[in-house]
């Protein structure tokens, strides 16, 4: 499959300070990615840069093969929804969607029109008088009839409440099915967005954490649970990426490229929201592991 | 764009088209009055035949001394529009966040600002330049009663100089605004920078085009017997009507300057230096000093712009803020398709 997003080594510093360092990873055409980290983890910079709205500092991006930059051919295959979706408030809705027909050569307005009717928006509203899930669907309305082959989407759930945030990710995944777009959306949260994302990035304090297919990475994420000699004689290749310590039992979170298989050991599947909080748990990955002791005992 | 630019700026806009309207009747119908006036008081014909009009000139000033003071407030024309229209074109995208949806469409950044900065400075040059035409057409028949048409208070609001303010005024103001991206501090700097150019303008105005000379040998008499004279208005005089006197030096025969201050005590005390004003401040002139005076000859140099160079004057001062206006406008387009941070 082609990469519809490739990004080498890719940074970006202001001043002194990294946003985003040592950034790799490739997700292939018609991919859902969900981007999982905590505020100011990076996320948005990440998106900035995919989207051409900010240089990278250092190493490479490219989307559909061509570096993001501020051209018009570039800019119409991406479609980018940016945080808290900003629209012109004095604008009518209908103004919107006029607005998007100016600036957008392969719009489609039957399909903005369509969507913004699924969603019982008001087309002579004033944007400013929107509800917080109103205008997210006049912004990604907006950015679904551009007709991007990728779609850049940055925090669009924060601000909804659950009823909103369902009708919103049905909208996008309609949306997705219709047009057969890669979508990436960032979001603080992972719970809702499982079972909708097929790809997976966790991102803390600037750093991928996580990069992989979904099913992949929790197929490779064990919880193992033994006395802690048991849990001491791990195969080699076997990450451990979290410990808790109950009287004698030892459970811990480990990553095993190869299935791990031992009588002595209880192994059980790990859950998506169970994993990405480990990887923003740990302060880091590999040697300083992440030790939680409960019950006591040093 | 096109349409997008209208639809932002269609308020702005309104508010320009009513202020043009209500100025250019208001100034049509005061070039009317002052017209007919100049023309009862036969100002026209004594001013072509060089005749001494001054209780006529008294007259127009009399009757129309509130109208120059109320048209030289359209100075702030060009800065209201650099402050109101121009300053808040890139910040209030950044402070709505709306740059990051203006910006990520199917339009280039580039496109983006050129094309608003084309249709709105367009506009807006379009309509400095008809109340330009507008204002001199309208204070032609009233210069010649206010110190003539380049008294700054007229100079300033006729012509071209009022466009090339007007698209310096705009290009300062999206300059700050997309330098600094918040639209309160990008007025007020557009604000003090606007008086920052104009105000020294005045003061070096005179020296941007060379000036015209008036030089003649002339009897001293002829400078000390014009009553309640002084050197000066011996070359104003002398000078076509209209004219913008900016020095006048006098020389005695071997070519020492002499001052031309207090009236003709210069004079005096140059060819009479033991002469002593007496307690009352009067001077006895001897008769041996008025035998001197009598005989002597100065030389007069006058300095001055005549009307006809009114519009070689606008040119150059309307060239060099085009070019500054240039040099900003570069500036805003390079921040806004710079892609610093957002």
């Amino acid at each position: 499959m082609n990469a519809a997003v490739q990004v080498t080594g890719a940074g970006r510093r202001y001043g002194d300070f990294w946003a985003l360092r040592d950034c790799t990873l490739s997700l292939p055409s018609g991919s859902i990615t969900a981007v999982v980290g905590p505020n100011g983890a990076g996320k948005t910079t990440l998106l900035n840069m995919l989207v051409g709205l900010l240089p990278a500092s250092e190493g490479e991006l490219r989307v559909f093969g061509e570096p993001p930059s501020a051209k018009a051919e570039f800019l119409a295959q991406v479609g980018f929804l940016a945080q808290e979706c900003p629209l012109y408030k004095e604008y009518t809705v209908a103004d919107m969607l006029r607005f998007g027909r100016a600036m957008n050569p392969r719009w489609d307005d039957d399909l903005a029109r369509a969507r913004l009717a699924a969603a019982k928006v008001p087309l002579d509203r004033r944007a400013g008088k929107l509800s917080g899930g109103q205008r997210a669907q006049v912004a990604l309305a907006l950015a679904v009839a551009k007709r991007p082959q990728l779609l850049l989407l940055d925090e669009p759930l924060a601000a909804l409440d659950p009823v909103a945030r369902r009708d919103f990710l049905k909208t996008l995944l309609d949306s997705a099915v219709a047009t057969g777009m890669t979508i990436v959306l960032s979001s603080h949260l992972v719970g809702e967005l499982a079972r909708f994302c097929d790809h997976l990035i966790v991102i803390r304090d600037g750093r991928l954490r996580l990069v992989g297919e979904l099913d992949q990475l929790v197929g490779e994420h064990l919880w193992v649970g033994g006395t802690a000699e048991q849990t001491g004689r791990l195969p080699s290749g076997v990450e451990v990426l979290s410990r808790v310590r109950h009287e004698r039992h030892t459970k811990l979170l480990v990553r095993s490229p190869e299935p791990l298989l031992s009588p002595e050991l209880t192994v059980g599947p790990v859950d998506v929201e169970e994993l990405v909080l480990a990887y923003l748990e740990s302060p880091d990955l590999g040697p300083d592991l992440h030790d939680v002791s409960i019950g006591g005992l040093s | 764009m096109i349409w997008q630019t209208w639809r932002q700026h269609r308020a702005e806009a309104s508010v320009a088209a009513f202020i043009l309207v209500v100025v250019s009747a208001v100034m049509v119908a005061v070039g009317n009055a002052a017209r007919s006036r100049a023309h009862l008081l036969g100002l026209p014909g004594c001013l072509s035949s060089h005749g001494d009009c001054s209780n006529a000139l008294e007259q127009m000033h009399q009757h129309f001394h509130t109208i120059p003071p109320i048209t030289g407030s359209l100075i702030a024309v060009p800065l209201l529009a650099g402050m109101f229209w121009a300053a808040p074109l890139v910040s209030r995208e950044y402070e709505a966040g709306t740059h990051r949806l203006a910006w990520t469409q199917s339009v280039a950044p580039l496109r983006w600002i050129t094309t608003k900065l084309i249709l709105i400075f367009s506009v807006l040059a379009l309509a400095a330049l008809v109340l330009g035409i507008l204002a001199a057409w309208t204070l032609s028949p009233l210069s010649p009663a206010f110190g003539g048409r380049y008294n700054s208070t007229l100079y300033d609001i006729q012509g071209v100089v009022p466009v090339a303010c007007m698209l310096f005024a705009l290009a300062l103001g999206v300059a700050t605004s997309a330098l600094i991206r918040r639209t309160i501090p990008a007025m007020a700097v557009t604000l003090v920078g606007y008086a920052a150019a104009r105000i020294p303008v005045h003061f070096f105005r005179a020296h941007l085009a060379p000036f015209a000379r008036y030089s003649a040998t002339v009897p001293v008499r002829a400078l000390t017997d014009r009553p309640g004279g002084s050197p000066q208005s011996l070359g104003a005089a002398t000078l076509p009507p209209g004219a913008w006197v900016n020095s006048v030096s006098i020389t005695d025969s071997a070519g020492h300057s002499i001052a031309t201050g207090g009236g003709n005590l210069g004079l005096l005390l140059h060819f009479c230096p033991d002469a002593k004003p007496d307690s009352a401040g009067n001077i006895h002139v001897t008769s041996a000093c008025q035998r001197v005076l009598d005989s002597s000859t100065v030389h007069e140099t006058v300095l001055y712009h005549p009307s006809s160079h009114f519009w070689l004057l606008q040119a150059v001062e309307s060239t060099l803020f085009l070019g500054l206006a240039a040099v900003l406008v570069t500036v805003a387009v390079l921040v806004v398709t710079g892609r610093h941070p957002v």
